[in-house]
């Protein structure tokens, strides 16, 4: 077996935790965990793959956001693991992300209902991604829509013009979000017009790091 | 406007699989190429896909290999449909979800089922679009896979829902019709034909009908139009299919490079246009099958259809937009039709053209009366003069020699096509022998390859 990498960061370090190889070429698990990483903090990728084998490491173009509500200091890489045997290739993509210094995470839920005048949109920020080091710093709303956020038995109004609030310092980004939005007379009247996801954006920070 | 009969004389059509409108052809808004087509806005915003609690964007896909198949069931469709219960419509927000589910990955940031293609990445695809006519309101029949599709395209109704492992049941078949219309037809093939997952397309497809691709080019040159097929239907290579050899797959199945694609497409169109006397009266119709998973940001019309099989499925909508280019002198360049169209209206025009008077059949009447219109409506009364000359630019393709001899079949319809090969073989093996004679080497490489794993 073969395994080869470019100009890996020196803030992650990729540790080989096993590799199941040989025969045909396949690759029935990649996985490296976590995909979200603090600064300094170590990944380990998991695979069992048949084939010779070959792995790249490129850094994807910065995450797109809105404008006011934009994504910041998160660098995404897409690490791809290749297969080959007589001929044939079998690759499978993973990617990961290195949060920097008061770097920003919108969350963004699609709506699920109207309660009265209110539309809710609820879900979980990806617990596989995020692990349980990233903690919220502050919270603001996004699209110019008062946000009421309830998060980890926490609870907090947020007022359209942005303005972050503390509120819900020191919980983890990760788990169950509620956002709930007063729909416009409009929106009450035509469903059409009705927001299909709301959001509010997170600065967060790793445990342990200072404000 | 004079007849159709009179303006039309000859029909090709040209089937690929499974790319989406936006993914293929939402470039020509974007690129202000064609801003009256409804494609992609430069803001990318109002297209993003939820994930659990992140947005993910479209973005510009490299037209190389991608690293698997996007999941494209009819089960992975709902989800990609996402019927949002606050705005009481589909927001088509689920494709991220679906491809999360499929594939067991987690994305971060770029997800294959949001990549779309830039002009300079799919440059035959896009001359095509802006030198004829674009339908930007076509969809595929039902939010299927390829097979419903498929049988939606080619029988105008479908007993199946899911492209399962079996071969496909079609009570009245294209050439039935066809051939009952006493309509001159035939279908040019790259290797191993879909049509033989048909069973009651087996003698067609070892008829003389079926002709091998590489001749596609010389007929069109050289058959006196008066003897020369109406009706001309032309396969790529199946991603999926059986085959071997020097054979690339060009039908741009993911996870094929979109090049063999292009390149394939810019062969059929050279020949289509190769005889002045035959391209004047010439319409052919470069469509797709279904979505292939790939994101379109247009909600499906629900427009409701209940497949006649045992069991049956009922689907609420359309299925999502596909690329869909009508290419003839018949048509101006750089035009766009948003009428709403699928597979069908190719068989509602067929009708007009071949049977005026009388519908194709009971099941696409009812599709007429469900608005969808015949492809007649774009085409116009005088043929232009000009032949628009394709680019020769070389394609840059990855290639990936002897990815066909698979050790065992990775799908469902992979099963159906080696079923269909095996039968046939065996049932008819002297006429395979001559239509087919490369199946005879897969199969004994594939045998030797599994009783080796």
């Amino acid at each position: 077996m073969t395994l080869y990498s470019r100009q890996v960061p020196h803030v992650m370090g990729l540790a080989v935790l096993f590799c199941l190889g040989c025969g045909g070429p396949s690759i029935k698990q990649f996985d490296i965990q976590p995909q979200v990483l603090c600064e300094g903090q170590p990944a380990v990728m998991h695979w069992k793959a048949d084939g010779d084998l070959a792995m790249t490491l490129r850094l994807e173009p910065p995450r797109a956001g809105e404008e006011e509500c934009a994504v910041e200091g998160f660098d995404t890489y897409a690490v791809t693991l290749v297969a080959h045997k007589k001929g044939e290739e079998a690759l499978k993509k993973v990617e990961i992300g290195q949060l920097r210094h008061n770097a920003a995470e919108p969350i963004l839920l699609a709506t699920t209902a109207v309660v009265g005048s209110d539309v809710i949109a609820n879900g979980d920020k990806n617990v596989q991604l995020w692990g349980g080091y990233v903690e919220v710093a502050t919270v603001a709303a996004c699209r110019h829509r008062s946000i009421h956020v309830q998060h980890d038995n926490k609870s907090v109004a947020l007022s359209p013009d942005g303005a972050p609030s503390a509120a819900l310092a020191g919980t983890t980004l990760n788990g169950s979000w509620e956002l709930r939005s007063p729909l416009t007379p409009e929106e009450q009247q035509t469903p059409a017009l009705r927001p299909k996801t709301l959001q509010i954006l997170a600065t967060v920070r790793c445990r342990g790091e200072k404000p | 406007m004079s007849p159709l009969p009179g303006r039309v004389s000859t029909v090709v059509l040209l089937m690929l699989e499974n790319r989406s409108f936006d993914h293929l052809l939402g470039h020509l808004r974007y690129e202000n190429l064609m801003p009256d087509v409804n494609g992609l806005d430069t803001n990318l915003a109002p297209y993003e896909n939820v994930y659990q609690g992140t947005g993910y964007r479209l973005f510009q896909l490299a037209p190389g290999w991608l690293s698997s198949d996007i999941p494209h069931e009819w089960n992975f469709v709902e989800t990609q449909l996402h019927y949002n219960p606050v705005t009481q419509q589909f927001d088509m927000n689920g494709f991220v979800q679906a491809y999360a589910d499929y594939t067991h990955t987690q994305p971060l940031n770029q997800v294959d089922p949001m990549g779309f293609f830039k002009s300079t990445d799919v440059p035959i695809t896009s001359f095509l679009a802006q030198n004829f006519l674009v339908c930007d309101s076509w969809h595929c029949p039902l939010p299927a896979s390829t097979k419903p599709n498929r049988t939606m395209a080619f029988c105008g109704t479908s007993e199946i829902y899911a492209s399962d492992k079996t071969l496909i049941p079609c009570p009245d078949l294209i050439f039935d019709w066809l051939t009952k219309s006493n309509v001159r037809w035939r279908v040019y093939h790259d290797g191993f034909s879909y049509f033989a997952t048909y069973p009651r397309a087996w003698p067609y497809v070892l008829s003389d009908n079926f002709r091998d691709v590489e001749s596609y080019f010389h007929d069109m040159q050289t058959e006196p139009l008066e003897t020369s097929p109406q009706v001309i239907i032309v396969e790529p290579s199946y991603y999926d299919a059986p085959h071997i050899g020097p054979d690339h797959s060009n039908d741009n199945h993911p996870p094929l490079a979109i090049g063999w694609g292009e390149d394939f497409v810019r062969r059929i169109y050279q020949a289509a246009t190769v005889n002045p006397e035959r391209w004047r009266s010439t319409v052919m119709v470069y469509y797709y099958d279904e979505h292939g998973g790939f994101y379109d940001h247009v909600a499906p019309p629900a427009i409701p259809y209940q497949t006649r099989g045992n069991p049956s499925h009922s689907f609420g909508s359309l299925g999502p937009r596909v690329p869909a280019i009508v290419i003839s002198p018949l048509v101006a360049a750089k035009s766009v039709s948003h009428e709403l169209f699928d597979h069908t209206s190719v068989l509602q025009f067929l009708a007009e053209l071949f049977t005026p008077g009388t519908p194709y059949s009971a099941d696409v009447n009812q599709r007429r009366s469900q608005n969808i219109k015949s492809l007649s409506v774009v085409l116009g009364d005088t043929p232009r003069v000009d032949v628009p000359i394709m680019p020769t630019t070389p394609i840059q393709v990855a290639s990936e020699l002897g990815g066909g001899i698979r050790t065992r079949p990775e799908n469902d319809l992979q099963v159906a096509f080696e079923l269909a090969a095996e039968q046939l073989m065996v049932s008819k093996p002297n006429e395979m022998k001559q239509k087919y004679p490369d199946l005879f080497h897969w199969k004994a490489v594939v045998d030797d390859a599994r009783r080796n794993s």
